[in-house]
């Protein structure tokens, strides 16, 4: 980042809070900034860790979106990712054109930094633990020798259906473990769920117990897979054949 | 509006993808040397 200069804008799309931080103040980044621009931050991190940055980010002159998004990476590039975002109401305000570019809803959350990181942090749990129990759903469908392409078409038509059950279902049909995202995403995401949780003292059993799974099977070695290879795990501890397995 | 685009992971590609399609002048930034190449071929300029 030693040559950039004159940026007005700039969208942070890195892994975690530690490399947000590393580009952030590590880096020549901010020399490369004009005064004033705006730093919109769109990774997903504690609420708390998101005004820690902020106050940083502003004590040198610059503006700062708190941004977590969220839609996947096909609609990502298309341009319709769902936007979560807090921040001044001058820097929204010129946020706008870049907002307008890379999302379809976005969703303001108040004038300070934390309001996106909160709302990011209510739907990653929500992700963490639907992902969790269609994984579930899957496995003991399977062992009950139940046709899974059966089972998805009618159940995404029945109450029981979520957003994760209708779009990571079908990998386990297909024994495809490609990540799209990954199972490691979710050892950080629910780690910061159930951190936060806890920091307030509020119960998040199911939370935690998806947090396990996804441990579980990070350290297994399947942490560079689709989040829905969850249901290995699973079928590891039920005997359970799933499709496109070989053992 | 000057725009960096820094990690162009699968949510950063799309986000600096859709700036460049909206006519924003947008650069990006990424330490996979592959990323750069896919936003250069989408009509991207990167900087080091």
């Amino acid at each position: 980042l030693n040559a950039c200069q004159n940026i007005d804008c700039v969208l942070i799309f890195v892994v975690n809070a530690a490399q947000a931080e590393s580009v952030l103040f590590d880096s020549n980044l901010l020399a490369g900034l004009n005064p004033n621009a705006l730093v919109i931050n769109c990774v997903t991190l504690a609420p708390s860790k998101a005004v820690d940055i902020a106050n940083k980010v502003q004590a040198q002159g610059f503006r700062y979106i708190d941004a977590p998004v969220s839609g996947g990476a096909a609609k990502a590039l298309e341009g319709r990712m769902s936007i979560m975002a807090s921040g001044a109401p001058d820097a929204m305000a010129d946020a706008k054109p870049v907002f307008d570019a890379i999302s379809e809803h976005v969703f303001e959350l108040g004038d300070k930094p934390g309001g996106g990181s909160q709302m990011k942090l209510i739907n990653q749990l929500l992700a963490g633990v639907h992902i969790a129990a269609a994984a579930e759903a899957m496995n003991l469908a399977a062992s009950l020798d139940m046709d899974l392409h059966q089972v998805i078409d009618g159940i995404r038509k029945c109450a029981g259906s979520s957003w994760m059950l209708e779009n990571r279902t079908p990998h386990v049909e297909d024994g495809d473990y490609t990540p799209l995202s990954s199972v490691n995403i979710f050892v950080k995401d629910l780690g910061i769920v159930t951190d936060e949780a806890s920091g307030n003292d509020v119960a998040t059993p199911l939370s935690e117990t998806a947090l396990a799974l996804y441990r579980q099977a990070s350290e297994e070695g399947l942490g560079g897979e689709d989040d829905s290879a969850v249901v290995k795990i699973l079928a590891r501890q039920s005997n359970v054949t799933l499709p496109g397995s070989n053992t | 509006m000057q725009t960096l685009v820094i990690g162009l992971g699968s949510m950063g590609f799309g986000a600096a993808v859709s700036c460049v399609r909206a006519n924003i002048q947008t650069a990006g930034f990424d330490v996979n040397p592959d990323a750069l190449e896919r936003f250069k071929a989408e009509g991207g300029q990167f900087i080091h």
